[in-house]
């Protein structure tokens, strides 16, 4: 009979009720629709590791020896290691994408993922093994033939194997803003593979291996040399072509020592890697560059941060959700029971027991929260959840990425459930403390008292109208904290939402006009000497510019845990490539200094003036800098410095790329040219056009949650105020009040919520954006930007919102049967 | 304007010369309200058919489920009948739209309530000067409360008055209109026979006095000895209507 009971009352407050089922299922679906797919990434990511025994260490130096493998397989902690040669190569067919190309000799840590074809073998020296997405990209197939390009050496192989790499989750190439799969690969093949004596041949041929180069390298050499000149030999008459046929004559093991071991990999089951760095210094005797852990290298820290900040949102935006949905049942529950008063004390007169009503009213809550819950695991898990990891699996690799669930959704579950029933057993628990016979009569009217509004000076100047629904505020202030916080959940979302827009659009107007002050970028060949390089821009006119991967500290001796890998950019200060200030505007490094980018200076510590200290990720050797200017970049971190500067502490400057005002539309590639790629602004403005439509579907989601969160909570604010004032717009009818003056009554009140709540919800949007930008990693500076549009475009989505949901009540009102409602009052 | 306060309740004397006055302000013309079709079909009035006079104070009485408060919604424009006409002050209410029924509630009719109807959270001056907002001649609300003696007690809250004194309230706003009729469904059912006298006897002044037509619906037989004009009730019909020519003091009243 209860069951009955509730079923009808649920019926006739559908509205109250319905707006706590959808509450209810958005915060378990939007956490459910985060969670479902970190927790597969998670597991399978794992799983990923496991398969393919993933190095946790990573050891880069200039050459690593036998020796320093067993030094490091000899310490206590590491469990596998493994000697390996990564270069960066060019496809040659495939529009010069950018491959990574791992050339091994084990194959025991680190080991490529099998998608497709034949598990890699060390002996198969005629193979690679590729990434998928690459390949399927490209249309390439297990038994075709693929070339590369590594400075000037054609390789040519079969495709064994489709293949992802445990390493690079997060696979981008350098000349892209965004992920784009075909523009990058993973390479793997054997180190017997490679065709050492044409690389040698190719570097004798640039000029970049001389008999003077042999001779320190080998004694052999050094000693025939000299025998040589003893005869009156001199070294200039030996030719590239002689030094050409000697490398065909040496052997193929000792050829190989050309390709040193510049990586090594290990595995340990120490959860604190960086921690290792002192034995592994004293293993090597400090011969080697850099050491790093999974964390420092952006093929799984970007996947890392980006599971991270799921985890944060699945935390952070559903919380909002649940404390509304609490709001809301908290006062439907309480407004209902104090309604059913009357019921609560003829049951209880009839000798219903205490428990049994409790339970009844409990089960209402109970139901619809529990109802809108599991709605909210499954289709937050199966679709929205799905959804998310469909997006992004298009960016992210990981095989066999889907949805999964765990304990912690059933517990979000558990906890909205427990909330709401909680929220109505206090709600009950009031009532039921009546004694049964005053609890059979109707509850006495509240007390009207002097509100803290009526203190205002120009209280009795203000209308009817105002001053009844400043006193129902005072009144119902739960219901009106509500209807704002819902209201400015709304807005906030709303200013997100549009300030994501042109947010991406100042971050494109700093890159293209304040950034690059250039028509077209020039990418070179790898090691492209810097005669070839200079003879470029002579032709093209422009500016030379080197990246290169460093490690930045704020002092000296920093152990791991105080370096930061970053880029080191070295430019000729001719203007075309262009640094900003804090501001965004374009500013000029004085000689001598560096430039740091600001989320790094703010990370270490340091300021315009201080010194920062930096060496090449390759090599050993640190220097140190003054800082010049404190700069700022949307995805380019690290330092900047001027070529003069650069060359001053010996290293050698070789240029990446010439950024010209030339118009290369008409370039067409020459054999040794050293000129890899040309791109122009478009390709710029296409990954830029890439993430506006990320953040147009991202809009479409969040203009949706910003319209249904105030539509559930006005109109549930509304529902309250209504059925509580229902007697007193009756008697309001009855005195002749129209049924617009009502409406306008009621709407004021929405109205006034739902400013306040705009107000309170503007300057929260950009601070929720800056957030979201933020979480992705120090390695992105986008500084969000709203303008006034911004702000009144949401202003009025929202207004707008509130004047509908006012509008929802009109049909009510105008069929407000009086003579019940006056009835009603007992 | 005649006040009437606590110390002078006993020695108050109503004038009862009433004016004599023939127009006829409300007319009930074979009025039909049903209730649901067919075999269950229940009539709350059934041919119903009644006139009131200009400045009458009528009391329509009847025991529960009689038809009365129906009559009463119908006058007041809450209720439209099935069929027939209601006419009153001139207009027909029967056949005005929503709109029309606002203006006419507005404007003809004050109401006044078993359970007084004020808004809680507006003090005593504020209820009444509600009507300021509802029409543009409306009555000063300080000398409306001056009239049913609440002058000092303006600033109150609902909650923090008797029954009485808010019913008081409720007749001071329905007055503060200046409505031609003005309704009261059991207007002292909720209060005890010493409130109820200073009730009715303030309702039977604005008759008098003011020339304002009553119209009070009750099931307690004994303040029809105050009315003009009795009509009885009976399941849904008008069993007798009396003309009253020596309606009583309120004061001599007893229930």
């Amino acid at each position: 009979m209860l069951f009955k009971k509730m079923l009808r009352e649920m019926g006739k407050n559908f509205g109250q009720f319905i707006s706590i089922l959808i509450l209810a299922f958005l915060a378990v679906s939007l956490f459910a629709c985060m969670k479902a797919s970190n927790i597969s990434a998670y597991n399978k990511r794992d799983d990923l590791y496991k398969a393919t025994n993933n190095a946790n260490g990573f050891i880069y130096g200039e050459n690593f020896t036998e020796d320093a493998l067993t030094a490091i397989r000899k310490l206590d902690d590491v469990k596998d290691a493994e000697r390996r040669l990564h270069v960066t190569a060019n496809a040659v067919e495939n529009d010069q994408a950018q491959l990574e190309v791992y050339l091994l000799n084990e194959n025991i840590v680190s080991k490529p993922f099998l998608k497709k074809g034949d598990d890699f073998d060390l002996n198969r020296t005629d193979s690679v093994w590729i990434s998928e997405g690459f390949a399927n990209e490209w249309g390439l197939k297990i038994g075709d033939n693929f070339s590369f390009n590594y400075n000037g050496v054609i390789v040519t192989k079969k495709i064994a194997g489709l293949v992802v790499s445990a390493e690079y989750q997060y696979l981008k190439a350098d000349k892209d803003l965004d992920i784009v799969i075909k523009n990058i690969s993973i390479v793997y093949m054997p180190y017997a593979g490679f065709p050492v004596k044409d690389f040698v041949k190719v570097l004798i041929n640039n000029g970049d291996l001389t008999i003077d180069d042999a001779i320190k390298y080998s004694d052999e050499v050094r000693e025939k040399v000299e025998k040589l000149e003893a005869f009156g030999f001199s070294r200039d008459q030996i030719t590239k072509e002689d030094l050409c046929k000697a490398v065909d004559n040496i052997e193929e093991e000792t050829i190989l020592e050309f390709l040193p071991y510049t990586e090594i990999v290990f595995t340990t089951d120490n959860t604190d890697v960086k921690g290792m760095e002192k034995e592994i210094s004293d293993a090597l005797n400090g011969d080697f560059a850099v050491f790093c852990d999974r964390d420092d290298l952006p093929g799984m820290k970007v996947m890392t941060d980006e599971l991270a900040q799921h985890d944060q949102f699945a935390v952070s935006f559903p919380v909002v959700f649940i404390a509304i949905a609490l709001l809301i049942i908290m006062t439907t529950m309480n407004r209902m029971i104090a309604k059913q008063r009357t019921q609560i004390g003829t049951m209880r007169a009839l000798g219903v027991k205490k428990r049994k009503i409790v339970l009844h009213y409990l089960s209402y809550s109970f139901i619809v929260s529990l109802v809108g819950s599991v709605l909210g695991l499954f289709i937050g898990t199966y679709v929205f959840g799905e959804a998310i990891a469909k997006i992004f699996r298009e960016w992210y690799i990981i095989p066999g990425w889907t949805v999964e669930m765990d304990y912690t959704m059933y517990l979000v579950c558990v906890i909205v459930v427990l909330a709401c029933v909680l929220a109505t057993y206090l709600s009950c628990r009031k009532v039921m403390n009546i004694h049964p016979a005053e609890s059979l009569r109707p509850a006495p009217p509240k007390s009207g008292k002097r509100t803290l509004f009526e203190k205002l000076p120009f209280w009795d100047k203000l209308s009817f109208n105002t001053q009844y629904n400043l006193r129902d505020i005072s009144r119902g202030k739960l219901r009106a904290f509500m209807g704002v916080i819902g209201t400015a959940a709304g807005m906030v979302m709303m200013v997100s939402a549009l300030a994501s827009i042109t947010t991406i659009q100042n971050v494109s107007d700093w890159t293209l006009n304040r950034i690059q002050n250039y028509k077209s970028e020039i990418d070179f060949e790898s090691g492209i000497s810097i005669e070839k390089a200079e003879s470029i821009r002579s032709e093209y006119g422009g500016e030379l510019v080197q990246a290169a991967a460093v490690e930045i500290a704020a002092k000296k001796d920093a152990v791991a845990s105080e370096k930061m890998s970053t880029t080191l950019m070295v430019t000729e200060g001719r203007d075309f490539y262009r640094l900003t200030d804090i501001n965004e505007e374009p500013a000029s490094l004085p000689p001598g200094t560096v430039a740091i980018t600001m989320k790094q200076a703010d990370k270490l510590g340091l300021k315009a003036g201080d010194k920062v200290y930096w060496h090449l990720y390759e090599k050993n050797t640190w220097y140190e800098a003054e800082i010049g200017l404190i700069n700022r970049h949307p995805n380019l971190t690290g330092i900047t410095m001027l070529r003069a500067d650069y060359e001053k502490t010996g290293e050698n400057y070789t240029p990446s790329v010439l950024y010209t005002d030339n118009d290369m539309s008409d370039y067409v590639k020459k054999e040794g040219d050293g000129v890899l790629a040309v791109h122009d602004d478009a390709d710029i403005r296409e990954s830029f056009d890439v993430m506006m439509s990320m953040i147009y579907a991202m809009l479409a989601v969040f203009v949706i949650f910003a319209a249904v969160l105030p539509i559930v909570v006005l109109y549930n604010c509304g529902n309250l105020s209504f059925n509580e004032r229902v007697q007193e717009f009756a008697t309001l009818k009855v005195m002749g009040l129209s049924t617009k003056r009502i409406r306008r009554l009621l709407a004021l009140q929405n109205l006034w919520l739902s400013l306040i709540g705009i107000i309170l919800g503007a300057p929260l949007g950009t601070v929720v954006l800056q957030y979201m930008f933020d979480s992705n990693g120090d390695s992105m500076d986008y500084p969000v930007g709203a303008g006034l549009l911004v702000y009144l475009a949401s202003a009025a989505f929202v207004l707008l919102i509130s004047v509908l949901v006012s509008f929802m009540f009109n049909r009510r009102i105008k069929h407000l049967d009086m003579v019940e409602i006056l009835k009603g009052i007992e | 304007m005649l006040t009437i306060k606590e110390g002078q309740r006993g020695c108050y004397n109503i004038n009862m010369g009433k004016d004599k006055n023939n127009k006829v302000i409300v007319e009930f013309k074979d009025v039909v309200k049903k209730y649901g079709e067919g075999d269950a079909v229940q009539y709350a009035n059934n041919h119903v058919d009644f006139t009131i006079n200009e400045g009458e104070f009528v009391v329509i009485l009847g025991q529960s489920g009689a038809g009365k408060s129906t009559v009463l919604n119908m006058l007041g424009g809450m209720d439209v009948p099935t069929s027939g006409t209601v006419v009153v002050d001139g207009q027909t209410v029967s056949s005005m739209n929503d709109n029309q029924l606002s203006e006419y509630r507005a404007k003809t009719i004050g109401f006044i309530f078993q359970f007084y109807n004020l808004l809680p959270s507006l003090t005593a001056y504020e209820n009444v000067a509600l009507t300021k907002t509802i029409v543009k001649n409306a009555q000063d609300p300080g000398k409306m409360l001056e009239a049913v003696g609440l002058a000092n007690d303006k600033h109150k809250f609902p909650s923090q008055m008797s029954g009485g004194e808010q019913q008081r309230v409720s007749i001071a706003r329905a007055l503060a209109k200046n409505p031609s009729v003005i309704l009261g469904d059991e207007p002292t059912g909720a209060l005890d026979s010493e409130t109820g006298v200073i009730v009715l006897e303030l309702l039977q002044k604005m008759c008098r006095e003011e020339h304002k037509t009553v119209i009070l619906v009750t099931h307690n037989a004994d303040i029809a000895r105050c009315a003009d004009k009795i009509i009885r009730m009976k399941n849904g019909k008008v069993r007798e209507i009396k003309i009253n020519d020596n309606p009583v003091p309120v004061r001599e009243v007893e229930w």
